[in-house]
């Protein structure tokens, strides 16, 4: 990696968009809104991506495309609203262009020391003293007050140094139609231990779309608890045994060697895949897919990451984007390598399902499944899987991780591709068929970060396992997963 | 053809072997509002003067004291400040033909969006708080503070950096390029390492490469840039047809002060690389007729009461 040449590259790019002389005068904005930043998308992907990967610090890019923007709107005096057209705009408008707000939003970056990128590999994972405890579930829980009826699909238990939580899919109704809205009253349930113990439930979502959550058990239990008694007023008490192993096979793990760079033009990818199926019409009859918002400027970034020397010019990779966006009928994306014809599996698995037309293809109907799968460290991280569900039309599967990525900030980039997450997640189900699985809904606390999985397309029909394929720079897993599909929530 | 060749202004240093690196600049002067008129602002021998303001100092103690600073005041402090600033060299001209358009109109008008409400520190009406959630313990809540309080002081840091350099653009050319001068003499004098190497050679090739299409008439993408760090003046090659056609220039961080700032790129049809002698109306520099050929030393001299922005050089 080459950090000297990648800031170089970003700031001669910077140059070449000041000497673009084909930018018009800019019109008056329309609102206060109105954003005067006219860097080209090229630009601010390039800073993004070379921020990924680590060449570029954050400080660093920002303050390079902060200098940019204050530059260009330097040198581009805004017309003037025409006469009799009341603008919104900043109040610096009313005295004329040459008192124009136009350097309101332009902010510099107080210019800091460079730091140096994290190193990439640096494992610290699971530092407490007792062994995380993960264990499929598989059961219901009824609840039913004058007020409410709901129902919680318990997916897993999970207990690590952040507390002991039950991981669930929860529904709630409002029989009477009284308007009540809000989490169930989880404090209506007990909790009790094979050891007499009792707990409270705390419920939270932690950001998760979609209903899902953690019901923590507060206090936390002692290690080596062998089951848990949930019971709701007016019901049976369910029983949780914990002692129930996850039957997971062990993980196959293969050394890679991608390099950060081609690392991210694969999740690139991902994302590109991802998003096509928003298109079903034009997949059908295909048509180009519109996702020049996210393909423009690919050919700068994938110069940028050979500035970095994070890429090399012989990586098979920006071919097979090529390919990928020609699929797809995506235009615009300047990749000058020659379309590859070896496509990854997965890649082809997807384009084959919407190249048969069949994108819509009905999902699976609602319902959850009992996972516990901790895969084995990869690339710094532990990832685990804590439940799988079907509702409204997607799949979904939740997890946390555990490890040094939790100290960096997250690094939302084109379209939201989260380019932080060092992993890339694909799940392939009994069918053969492959799902790339897009993570959402970060939330972290205490060095573990949870979040969802939404796959794409989602499972079809309850696939009694699913291969799980996670891949980082430096090495993949391979884990099958057995469900254990309980009722729907 | 790659040539190399010594004499000239030392590339490490920004008072150059004969003398500092504005030599070969003549004095300046603008006017600034000022308090409910217009003062002048003059540049001289590498500093800022304030003729209107002969107590500058004691002006800034009834300034500490809670009295209000004169603008004329506030410019000499931004200029100090931001003297070795490389964003100056990324916002600042790439030479005459590059208009900023930044008047005191949009100084003001930026200072005053920056006092608006909102600006800073929110709109003012408290938000509601979120209902707590079982992830939500007091310490976090104090972190969220704390990154709040963060937040708002680097914001008002870029605010205030982002006047200090509108104030300073809005000087207007023969003060920016002076400015730009400074900088890259403090850079050129320092061995800042791949810290401010990056920016020095943008900063070159910005403004080098429209030098060259005038004076080879090739792409300014096509100029490719090195910083130089030995005692000479650096290189120069011309290679491929085409697209593929590239001019490859090494130079000192000091070139940009020493040549660029003084108006000394071009002279006639040579591209000047290195200043032997400096001076004011007259100088010797050394120049090159050709990429790839060797310097020759030149007399130039300057009209002192020439026109435009820029001395005006001629062999």
């Amino acid at each position: 990696m080459n950090r000297e040449r990648a800031e170089t590259f970003l700031r001669l790019l910077a140059e070449a968009e000041l000497r673009e002389p084909a930018l018009p005068p800019l019109p008056a904005p329309s609102s206060s809104d109105a954003s005067f930043v006219m860097m080209s998308v090229a630009l601010t992907r390039a800073a993004w991506a070379l921020t990924a990967v680590g060449a570029l610090d954050p400080e660093t890019a920002q303050a390079v495309l902060a200098d940019t923007d204050l530059a260009l709107a330097a040198r581009h005096r805004p017309e003037p609203p025409e006469a009799g057209v009341i603008s919104a705009a900043r109040p610096g408008w009313a005295a004329g262009p040459a008192g124009s707000g136009r350097f309101a939003r332009a902010t510099l970056l107080a210019r800091t020391g460079r730091r140096t990128p994290r190193a990439g590999a640096s494992a610290d994972v699971a530092p407490q003293g007792e062994p995380d405890r993960y264990v499929p579930i598989g059961r219901m829980v009824l609840f039913h007050d004058e007020t409410i009826s709901a129902e919680f699909g318990l997916m897993s238990y999970a207990h690590t140094a952040s507390g002991a939580r039950l991981i669930a899919a929860w529904q709630a109704r409002d029989p009477l139609s009284l308007g009540r809205r809000g989490p169930p009253p989880v404090e209506a349930l007990t909790v009790t231990d094979d050891r007499g113990n009792r707990y409270a439930l705390l419920f939270d979502t932690k950001g998760r779309p979609g209903p899902t959550c953690d019901l923590s058990l507060r206090p936390d239990p002692p290690p080596g608890i062998r089951w848990l008694d949930i019971t709701a007023p007016g019901e049976q008490a369910v029983r949780i045994d914990l002692d129930r192993p996850a039957d997971l096979p062990v993980p196959e793990v293969s050394d890679l060697d991608l390099s950060a760079g081609e690392h991210l033009l694969n999740r690139i990818a991902e994302r590109l895949l991802t998003l096509a199926s928003e298109f079903p019409a034009q997949l059908a009859t295909m048509a180009p897919v519109p996702l020049t918002s996210l393909t423009a400027g690919l050919g700068v970034t994938i110069a940028a990451l050979e500035a970095a020397e994070v890429l090399s010019p012989r990586s098979p990779v920006p071919g097979r984007l090529a390919t990928l966006c020609a699929s797809l009928g995506v235009r615009g994306h300047g990749i000058t390598a020659a379309p590859a014809l070896d496509l990854p599996e997965p890649w082809l698995s997807m384009l084959s399902h919407y190249h048969r037309r069949k994108p819509g293809t009905a999902p699976a109907g609602d319902g959850f499944a009992a996972v516990a799968a901790a895969l084995p460290e990869l690339d710094g991280i532990r990832l685990v899987l804590l439940g799988l569900h079907n509702c409204d039309g997607g799949t979904w599967m939740n997890a946390l991780t555990l490890g040094s990525w939790v100290d960096r900030p997250v690094n939302h980039g084109p379209l939201g591709l989260e380019a932080t997450f060092p992993l890339s997640i694909w799940v392939r189900d009994s069918a053969g068929r492959w799902h790339v699985a897009r993570a959402t809904g970060w939330h972290r606390e205490g060095g573990e970060t949870t979040f969802t999985l939404r796959l794409t397309p989602p499972l079809t029909r309850s696939s009694p396992w699913i291969e799980v394929l996670a891949t980082g720079p430096s090495a993949e897993i391979r884990a099958t997963v057995p469900l254990g599909w309980g009722y729907p929530p | 053809m790659t040539t190399g060749g010594s004499g000239g202004s030392s590339p490490r240093d920004n008072t150059g072997t004969n003398g500092p690196w504005f030599t070969c600049l003549p004095g300046c002067e603008t006017e600034v509002p000022c308090g409910p008129g217009r003062h002048t602002v003059g540049w001289e021998a590498g500093s800022l003067r304030l003729p209107s303001h002969p107590d500058a100092e004691g002006e800034l103690v009834l300034a500490a004291l809670g009295g209000e600073k004169a603008r004329c005041i506030e410019l000499a402090e931004a200029w100090a400040r931001h003297a070795d600033d490389l964003s100056v060299l990324a916002i600042g001209p790439r030479g005459p033909a590059d208009e900023i358009a930044v008047g005191w109109d949009d100084v003001i008008a930026a200072a005053q969006a920056g006092q608006g409400p909102g600006s800073v520190m929110g709109s003012g009406r408290p938000k509601p708080r979120p209902m707590p959630l079982a992830s939500q313990a007091g310490p976090t809540l104090a972190r969220v503070a704390a990154r709040q309080r963060q937040m708002q002081e680097e914001m008002l840091a870029a605010q205030r950096r982002r006047n200090d350099i509108l104030s300073l653009l809005a000087l207007g050319y023969r003060f920016q390029v002076r400015l730009i001068g400074q900088v890259a003499a403090t850079h050129a004098a320092q061995d800042g390492g791949e810290q401010v190497r990056p920016a020095l050679v943008a900063a070159i090739t910005g403004r080098l490469a429209p030098v060259a299409e005038e004076w080879l008439g090739i792409d300014p993408d096509q100029v490719e840039v090195r910083l130089h760090s030995g005692r000479s003046w650096g290189s120069t090659e011309l290679t491929g047809y085409g697209a593929g056609r590239r001019l490859r220039v090494s130079l000192p961080a000091g070139w940009l002060a020493c040549v660029w700032a003084c108006g000394l790129a071009r002279v006639g049809r040579h591209l000047i690389v290195a200043v032997q002698e400096p001076g004011w109306p007259t100088a010797r520099v050394l120049g090159l007729r050709a990429p790839g050929a060797e310097p020759e030393p030149l007399d130039v001299h300057a009209d002192p009461d020439g026109p435009g922005n820029v001395p005006h050089w001629e062999v």
